[in-house]
């Protein structure tokens, strides 16, 4: 905490107390806008980078970027006080010079630092708003005597400049020097194979390195303001929906290839296989994976299948617990938050969980608080922050090696029946399951009825979804 | 992995109910869920504990602990939509008063929960959220609701859970549902005394 006592006012904070709070641990957790741009910087105290990060994510929320360049400028070429309060005599040439040295030049310090932050880390597209007036600044005459970091300041900006259409802030992916990755488990023809040719860890591997490309191009400013639930997310979270349909065509295609076969024994085969395939992704940490192909398994016209279901053994029941015991949602997911945290990447995060504590922290935190509910709320804006940056700490490749054979296959799979909304799928796919499996008849009755019907009615499920 | 089966923090004995609240996008149910679990007097909200999704009540005299999954924000996982519903004993769904197509949501909604938990009566409440709103905005109207509520024997409320009107109680009455589903396990609680079984009616929201 700040130790004002000790110094002459005129080497204090520009905002009065009440203006900002912190927690026990000093954390910001309010604040007005001039005083939450004081805390970014301070001539006396270093800035706390996790206070300047979440800032610098999440300032939009509440500000705007012309504001905070406004702000930014007005601490540059803040004034000095014009009497020293604790005397009420006119500051001296000496307490001049004391306040150049001690605040002045140290803020000016940090506000150079701040925009070279904002610039290089955290600049979005709607920050080009400001871009020529903040230029403008830094070539006028204020900035001479910063005439070094003035030339690397303005090379960013006109980088921003050079690249209006493509969005900056994504991750910067820092080369990782890996071993060899394992080499890839391919079947012996890579021109004709069918999903139970394959290596179930292998398609793990492939699934895993095509979702981790998209997640890895996810921008914190598509998770950000609930953008990706709003209209137009489909440009503002582009890669948080493509990421999030991907997950949505596996539960399909597993449910899909389950239900294909008329045989419940080849059904089980399948089970077993996207079983297989769970357990591999859970042991390669991709927890989005891992919940995608569970959601398929647990779809209503998979779960329903009894006789598919008793045809596996008891090793397979208790993988398949295993995998739900890992994504349980009790206790909030309790049991995959603790993993979570201790996890090294490489490794995928279930984004739905982000994506639903996003929402909570918007939700059931206000905007503003304080005994005048004047301050904004950064507290909020931390968590916002916190949860994004969870996720950031995951983007960066797995040590794998594309088959593009494999990896195409499995993009094609994929896409059939993409056409097809989810919940019409799923009741689409509940008749199939009835065909497939009556309710409550004998093992013997459903696989002749199935049979039957299948060469009668229902010979592919590709055909079925023509007339959907 | 060594892991605690046992929550710490359960009672012994407590009745532990499981609710799932679903709606579709833009019907305030992350903001019921929220009004409902969050402690009034303090100013902070963490999503990522525990603790924040489940709150000990007392309904009609006895205790119970109510857990909640809320997938608010995920929407797009159409896909998990199922494995969600599978964890709950009773279902909120919320629709929005000035949303038509959030009502036929919830239809589909009720359909879905019952081909999950594969049986015809599955304890759930019908919510009509945004009771607040004017009445020129109002777009689903009450007789339909209370036509199609009625004839499933599912109740109905209007709630504001921006103005707090009625979340309380519907999260009791889903209660009560749960409870009516497994007479066997609460004989002895239902001989309790039947304490706030009338409800007091904060506001001109419908009741049915």
């Amino acid at each position: 905490m700040p130790k004002l006592l000790s110094k002459p006012p005129f080497l204090g904070y520009t905002h009065r107390r009440d203006e900002i709070s912190f927690n026990g641990d000093g954390q910001v957790l309010g604040g007005t806008f001039a005083a939450l741009v004081e805390r970014l910087t301070l001539h006396d105290t270093a800035v706390d980078p996790t206070y300047r990060d979440a800032f610098l994510m999440t300032f939009r929320e509440f500000s705007s970027p012309q504001k905070l360049l406004q702000a930014l400028k007005d601490r540059f070429l803040m004034e000095p006080p014009k009497v020293d309060t604790s005397t009420g005599q006119v500051l001296t040439a000496d307490q001049q010079r004391l306040w150049n040295d001690k605040k002045l030049e140290p803020v000016r310090l940090m506000v150079i630092n701040t925009f070279k932050t904002w610039l290089e880390a955290y600049w979005l597209d709607a920050d080009n708003v400001c871009v020529e007036d903040m230029k403008e600044f830094i070539e006028s005459k204020v900035f001479d005597k910063y005439d070094g970091v003035r030339h690397l300041l303005l090379r960013f900006i006109k980088q921003k400049n050079g690249h209006l259409g493509a969005s900056a802030a994504s991750r910067i992916l820092l080369p990782v020097l890996y071993d060899t990755p394992p080499p890839p488990l391919a079947p012996p023809k890579l021109t004709d194979f069918g999903l139970l040719d394959l290596d179930p860890l292998e398609v793990a591997r492939q699934i895993t390195i095509i979702e981790m490309h998209t997640f890895c191009a996810i921008k914190p400013s598509e998770m950000l303001h609930q953008n990706w639930m709003r209209v137009g997310a489909e440009d503002r979270s582009m890669n948080v929906r493509s990421f999030v349909q991907f997950s949505n065509r596996m539960s399909q295609w597993v449910v899909r290839s389950v239900l294909d076969p008329v045989d419940a024994r080849i059904r089980a085969r399948y089970l077993k296989f996207f079983i297989k395939l769970g357990t591999r992704l859970l042991e390669l940490s991709n927890y989005n994976g891992v919940m995608a192909v569970r959601a398929g398994l647990n779809a209503a016209p998979v779960t329903r299948m009894k006789v598919t279901w008793d045809l596996l053994g008891a090793k397979n029941k208790s993988a398949f617990e295993r995998i739900e015991r890992a994504t349980d949602s009790t206790k909030n997911f309790a049991e995959y938050r603790t993993t979570l945290r201790s996890l090294v990447p490489p490794a995928l995060p279930f984004l739905g969980i982000a994506l639903s504590d996003l929402t909570f922290a918007y939700e059931g935190n206000p905007d503003f608080r304080g005994p005048k509910d004047n301050l904004i709320n950064f507290d909020k804006y931390h968590r916002v922050a916190d949860i994004i940056n969870g996720l950031r700490r995951f983007q960066r490749p797995f040590n794998l090696r594309p088959v593009p054979e494999i990896a195409a296959w499995i993009e094609a799979r994929f896409a059939e029946g993409a056409e097809v909304p989810a919940p019409n799928f799923n009741n689409v796919m509940y008749e199939v399951s009835l065909e497939r499996e009556p309710r409550s008849q004998p093992v013997a009755t459903v696989r002749e009825a199935g049979m039957m019907r299948a060469s009668a009615s229902f010979g592919s499920i590709s055909k079925l979804f023509d007339k959907a | 992995m060594a892991k605690v089966q046992q929550d710490p923090a359960a009672v012994p004995g407590l009745e532990i109910i499981d609710l799932v609240v679903v709606g579709s996008g833009g019907v305030g149910k992350s903001c019921m869920t929220v009004r409902f679990l969050k402690d009034e007097f303090t100013n902070e909200y963490d999503p990522t504990i525990e603790e924040n999704y489940r709150k000990t009540i007392t309904v009609d005299g006895v205790q119970c602990q109510v857990n909640i999954v809320d997938t608010a924000g995920q929407q797009e996982y159409t896909m998990l939509r199922d494995q969600h519903l599978q964890s709950g004993t009773g279902f909120l769904l919320v629709f929005a008063l000035n949303d038509r197509g959030s009502f036929e949501e919830v239809k589909e909604l009720r359909e879905r929960v019952l081909k999950v938990k594969d049986s015809k009566r599955v304890p759930m409440i019908i919510v009509g959220n945004k009771c607040d709103i004017p009445p020129e905005q109002r777009e689903v109207e009450l007789s339909a609701v209370q036509t199609y509520c009625h004839g499933l024997k599912v109740p109905f409320l209007e709630t504001s859970a921006k103005t707090n009107i009625n979340v309380n109680e519907t999260f009791h009455e889903l209660v009560r549902e749960c409870r009516k589903k497994k007479p066997e396990a609460s004989k002895e609680k239902a001989a309790a005394p039947a304490k706030g079984a009338k409800k007091e009616k904060k506001s001109g929201c419908a009741i049915l």
